[in-house]
């Protein structure tokens, strides 16, 4: 279907070529025929007519090229199944937008950083138990090791509990801070569901503004007012505030500061 | 610093606030609260005597940079210290919290320790102003 659309879409630009070239021909020979007889006012108006039918040709190309990233856009929504496990594949196939596939993306990352969490802070409260009840011991413990022995069995015992009770303490304080690394960890959920959403509101742009494309370009009187509309628009967006702009990407543009210590500087260059 | 002081936490992302949480609780202040938005967190901030206020920008509904006028716009929550901890990485918009009043920023990703020194930096500097 895909191929005879395509066909036609050929059969209609050379047709299309074929009418623009035929009308370009007689026009240009009138206007050479006007320009002999010295009849200026019917060669202007001759080469308004030359401009109108070059611009109304540019505009059915357009609207023709619109509609077909639109259906490119629209069979790419249907085509995309995914290939995984058939647990995911049936969820995925009742997911026909992009955008809720985007969303859907999120949802799994944040279920995933949820559990992860989840886990760090039911582990949190068991490694500071662990500290508290080394803690609480080493000072009965300290009275209890003034108990001098004879017997040296005894006083290697003392120095392996000794050992034991240091090394719990680093263990427990390594782990405590590897726990909170993890938790830290999870902050990409946030960075990329930022990125995600400003790829829907981008998809979604573009698709409503394919579709205004496709019905202005069906009417060659509403796309000569494009243009100052477009300027409009263009004028109103540069003059909007400072807005929000999420996550900047590590090529991103020269005006972005490279991390912490450039905030810092920043800052401290306007008095902070 | 009074660790006990009641701090208000404003992210859209469930994840960050969450993060945001257990960083403060690892370095002792316990008495959070949570809001999603700007439009959540002013009430919030209007009827609570909240002594901090760590918030986003990026947020659908009111932004961090919109709470953060509103916050120095009220007679009553003027002075409030506002830590912003955001992925906004721009000079501009860096320079435009700072007029807005911020009193410190944090850019995301970040880690634990920047967040606690500027926490730190924020209160310090509050305490010798007096």
């Amino acid at each position: 279907m895909a191929d005879n659309k395509d066909i036609d879409d050929k059969a209609t630009e050379l047709a299309n070529e074929e009418a623009l070239t035929g009308v370009l021909k007689e026009r240009t020979k009138l206007l050479l025929e006007k320009l002999d007889e010295g009849d200026i006012n019917a060669a202007n108006s001759l080469i308004q007519d030359i401009n109108s039918v070059r611009d109304e040709t540019l505009y059915l190309e357009v609207g023709r090229l619109t509609r077909g990233l639109h259906n490119a856009i629209r069979d790419f929504h249907l085509d995309i199944g995914l290939d995984g496990k058939s647990k995911v594949k049936n969820e995925i196939e009742e997911i026909s937008e992009s955008t809720s596939r985007l969303n859907y993306v999120i949802e799994l990352t944040e279920d995933a950083a949820n559990t992860t969490m989840d886990m760090v802070e039911a582990s949190l409260p068991v490694v500071d138990a662990l500290t508290a009840n080394v803690n609480e011991l080493k000072a009965d413990w300290e009275m209890f090791r003034q108990l001098k022995s004879e017997d040296p069995d005894v006083e290697l015992m003392y120095k392996r509990v000794d050992k034991m009770m240091s090394g719990t303490m680093t263990d427990a304080s390594t782990l405590h801070n590897s726990l909170n690394e993890i938790l830290m960890a999870q902050g990409y959920q946030d960075l990329s569901g930022q990125v995600i959403k400003r790829v829907i509101a981008l998809v979604s742009d573009v698709e409503n503004s394919l579709v205004r494309l496709v019905k202005l370009a069906s009417n060659v009187e509403a796309v000569a007012g494009l243009s100052a509309q477009a300027e409009a628009e263009a004028a109103e967006a540069a003059e909007a505030n400072i807005d929000a702009e999420g996550p900047q990407m590590k090529d991103s543009k020269n005006d972005v500061v490279s991390g912490q210590d450039d905030v810092d500087a920043l800052l401290s260059s306007l008095g902070f | 610093m009074n660790k006990n002081m009641k701090i208000l936490v404003v992210d859209d992302f469930s994840t960050m606030r969450r993060i945001i949480k257990n960083l403060l609780r690892d370095l002792g202040f316990t008495n959070t609260a949570e809001a999603d938005d700007g439009n959540t967190a002013l009430p919030m901030l209007q009827s609570g005597d909240f002594d901090f206020l760590v918030t986003d920008w990026n947020m659908p509904g009111m932004t961090g940079i919109d709470l953060l006028k509103a916050v120095r716009a009220d007679d009553r929550l003027k002075s409030l210290p506002v830590l912003m901890v955001t992925a906004e990485a721009k000079r501009d918009q860096i320079i435009a919290a700072a007029q807005a009043g911020v009193n410190g920023y944090v850019v995301k990703p970040f880690t634990a320790a920047a967040l606690q020194e500027k926490i730190e930096k924020i209160f310090e500097r509050i305490e010798a102003n007096g």
